[in-house]
């Protein structure tokens, strides 16, 4: 099959994806694209909405339409990172015998829902660090493999925020979107209310597999970015930096560290997902532009006066965005 | 990649383009800078900095600026990456282009190409250089046409009207000037016979007459201002001449004529030094003192034989063994003396200062410069810049041959100069008009200058004109001024040999 067959499948498969999705989740076709976006670069999503908005049936029904192994592990302030990654037992065997076996937690499937993460102390957030970056988990010194794909679909509620441990910086980093879960249009609500106090609520089927999602993440590595395009991804990453020459006044007056280099990889790769999504061959300077704010809303750290005026950082980005020219030393 | 595919062949397209508009840009800019160096040659030209002919000028930049607009236009080459990203934007291709051309270029094998080059393809024919590369000048070569207004504005316009000493009333200013320069090189002139005779107030108005002349050359106060400052000057030197005056005037040595050089070849003043210096002693030997009674006799006689009582007074002291009252009296004698001398300085400053003033007001009021006004006259020591008359000395000349020659007390002469031909000043004939031979004739006094009638046909004004009232004016100066004794009969014998005055 050549390329040109091959993002045609691309393009099928997705629209497929989405439309079981949708069969479930009324609205919310940017933040299906942005995990389906995770899913096919191999990385993470955090999601961050009040309650209600779907969250939690969103990640059920993308795992359930790809036919991926799904857990959910609802994070408290008891948690433990045995609850997540998994401990070893005792095993009696039929001759007797007792010795330890390892017990997978929840963390060994394709698609894990962490729902509230931000309600667990850091320590247990931090279990899920080594799982997200390098899809292993080390128990009693012994490194059990992931199952691939791997994708940690993280939420939290902005609102109460009383009992909650805000997520450490480096676990943040490790998200390669964060996406906002908005309040549904009329119209979408109208149909949520027709589809859950009416008959039988619709579920999604499954319409691919893993094997199908790990050719489509080697697809997406392939797509062309030509130099000028990455250098604008290298120069946005770098505008994030107060430090930086040529940035805005709002990156120099409220942000304190910008991005890290996975923000340019994160970027680089949600555009090429973009690429593909819109059947093209190559990344274009739109692409990235589109994938700017969910990739490194999450990665700047507002200074004093950022925070004291309630800077959003999605602002900070979309401003750098618009200014930064495309063409640039 | 096939070298003759569509894509290529935009790139030449835009190659071309862009040595285009390259050459157009490099061009235009040197012709803006070849431009701004001819408006810049002909402002200069004009205001008369630089003497050059301005097409020859021309030319040389004209043929400079087309040697740097060929060397410039040598044919380059643009990164063809950056023009086809230019094109993806013009086209809004989402960077398929300059993206295929990389790729086709630097990753031959990578499995998107085909399908990237089949993309392009079918782009490039799309591409249309002129909208890829608008021709958009830079914004200075908007300085072209105002360049070009510029220099032809310059070229058709006489800055020299424009300059400094024509500004505002043109004659005033021009004439402020000229007479600036004039009182500026007779206070130097003074200054230096000032010097020489260790005259102090002389010395001091000298410099106060030079600075005037610095005013009047560089200032561009009105007509009014300049009188006003020739006023206050005058004012000043008449206060200083009657008071130097009063003092002469005590002295009986004026018969002997203050410039006059006595047969020794000394001045009196001089020969009077030499006298306080032999009783310069508490007690002088005695034949110091008869060598001060020799010289004061013999200074007695060349007085003409008229006792002078100041001479007789010293006499009588160093007889009478009285040196300390002979030395006081000496040196009475001398400061006269001095005050005579600073007060033949002064007269030659205020003759200064009323030409300046009349020919300032004679050119505001509209008549030719330095013409006497006929029948005008002017009291000595009654000068009023404002009610300045046509009354001519002989300092009035141009060049001020004259300036320090005794016999221009006389006030007489007439002068010549019009503003057309200012170098035509009155000049002196070679040979004497008058039958009156000053230089050699016998007596205790002689003269060091002679004045002489002006040359044939240089005058103005008829001598008969004026010759009555230079009459009367002498006549005048005879009566109230310290004439020396000898002069006066030569005076009086130059007006008879005109043969109109009366007998």
């Amino acid at each position: 099959m050549n390329v040109t067959d091959q993002v045609a499948q691309f393009g099928a498969d997705m629209a497929r994806i989405r439309s079981e999705i949708a069969k479930a989740i009324v609205g919310h076709g940017d933040i299906v694209d942005g995990l389906l976006t995770c899913l096919l670069c191999g990385g993470h999503a955090l999601l961050e909405g009040v309650p209600g908005l779907g969250k939690t049936l969103l990640v059920k029904s993308l795992g359930a339409a790809l036919h991926l192994d799904f857990s959910r592990v609802q994070f408290t302030p008891d948690l433990m990172p045995a609850d997540i990654i998994g401990t070893r037992v005792v095993l009696e065997d039929e001759a007797g015998q007792r010795h330890f076996a390892f017990q997978p937690g929840p963390v060994f499937s394709n698609v894990v829902l962490a729902d509230e993460i931000n309600r667990a102390t850091p320590k247990t957030q931090s279990a899920l660090l080594e799982a997200m970056q390098e899809q292993t988990v080390t128990v009693a010194g012994t490194e059990h493999k992931l199952q691939m794909p791997f994708l940690v679909l993280a939420t939290q509620n902005p609102l109460e925020m009383d009992g909650t441990y805000p997520l450490p910086e480096a676990q943040l980093d490790r998200f390669l979107l964060k996406l906002q879960v908005n309040y549904p249009s009329f119209s979408d609500l109208s149909d949520i209310v027709d589809r859950t106090t009416q008959g039988d609520t619709q579920a999604a089927e499954p319409v691919a597999a893993a094997a199908d999602v790990l050719a489509a993440q080697r697809l997406v590595r392939d797509v062309p970015l030509a130099s000028h395009v990455k250098n604008y991804a290298i120069r946005l990453v770098m505008a994030t930096h107060p430090q930086t020459p040529r940035t805005t006044d709002a990156v120099r007056s409220y942000v304190r560290y910008g991005s890290s280099p996975r923000g340019v990889q994160s970027l680089v790769l949600a555009a090429k997902v973009r690429a593909l999504f819109a059947g093209r061959f190559n990344v274009s300077f739109d692409d990235l532009r589109e994938v700017a704010v969910p990739c490194l809303r999450h990665r700047l750290i507002l200074n004093f006066e950022g925070e004291a005026e309630g800077i959003d950082t999605a602002e900070i980005v979309s401003g750098l965005v618009r200014d930064l020219p495309e063409q640039g030393g | 990649m096939d070298r003759s595919g569509p894509l290529e062949q935009a790139v030449t397209r835009l190659q071309r383009r862009y040595r285009y508009l390259r050459r157009v840009r490099r061009s235009l800019d040197t012709a803006l800078a070849g431009l701004a160096a001819a408006c810049l040659a002909t402002a200069l030209v004009t205001a008369g900095v630089w003497t050059a002919p301005l097409p020859a000028v021309y030319a040389l930049l004209a043929l400079l600026t087309l040697g740097v607009i060929l060397c410039l236009s040598w044919p380059g080459r643009g990164s063809p990456l950056d023009m086809l990203a230019a094109a993806d934007r013009s086209l809004r291709s989402r960077e398929r282009l300059s993206t295929a051309y990389e790729y086709g270029q630097q990753h031959a094998d990578h499995p998107f190409n085909a399908a990237l080059t089949d993309e392009a393809d079918r782009l490039a024919p799309r591409v249309e250089p002129r909208q890829v590369m608008p021709l958009r000048l830079p914004r200075r070569l908007w300085a072209m046409p105002v360049l070009l207004l510029a220099t032809f504005t310059l070229h058709w316009i006489e800055v020299p009207t424009w300059s400094f000493d024509t500004l505002g009333d043109a004659d005033v200013g021009r004439q402020a000037v000229r007479e600036g320069q004039r009182l500026e090189q007779w206070g130097h002139e003074l200054e230096r016979l000032a010097r020489q005779d260790h005259l102090d107030r002389s010395l001091i108005l000298a410099r106060q007459l030079q600075n005037l002349g610095k005013h009047l050359q560089d200032e561009r106060a009105p007509q009014d201002a300049f009188t006003d400052r020739i006023a206050t000057l005058s004012d000043y030197l008449k206060r200083l001449r009657e008071e130097l005056r009063e003092r002469a005037l005590m002295s009986g040595m004026g018969q002997l004529g203050v410039r006059d050089t006595l047969p020794s070849g000394k001045s009196l003043k001089q020969e009077l030094k030499d006298v306080l210096t032999l009783l310069q002693d508490e007690a002088p030997p005695r034949d110091r003192v008869a060598a001060a009674e020799q010289s004061l006799q013999r200074l007695q006689q060349q007085a003409g034989g008229r006792p002078v009582p100041e001479l007789e007074s010293l006499l009588q002291n160093l007889r009478a063994g009285d040196v300390q009252a002979a030395r006081q009296l000496l040196r009475e004698v001398i400061e006269q003396q001095q005050a005579s001398e600073e007060l033949q300085h002064l007269e030659r400053a205020r003759r200064a200062l009323e030409y300046a003033s009349r020919s300032l007001q004679q050119r505001a009021e509209g008549q030719p410069g330095g013409d006497p006004a006929p029948g005008a006259r002017q009291m000595p020591g009654d000068f009023d810049p404002r009610n300045f008359g046509g009354e001519f000395m002989m300092e009035d000349l141009y060049g001020m041959e004259e300036f320090s020659a005794p016999g221009a007390d006389a006030g007489y002469g007439v002068s010549t100069r019009v503003d057309a031909r200012p170098e035509q000043a009155l000049r002196e004939s070679e040979q004497p008009v008058s039958h009156v031979e000053l230089s050699s004739s016998p007596g205790p006094t002689r003269l060091q200058y002679m004045r002489r009638l002006p040359m044939v046909n240089e005058a103005q004004v008829p001598v008969a004109e004026v010759a009555v009232q230079y009459q009367q004016a002498a006549e005048e100066v005879l009566t109230h001024e310290n004439i020396p004794r000898g002069y006066r009969e030569h005076i009086k014998q130059y007006f008879l040999s005109l043969g109109m005055v009366r007998e």
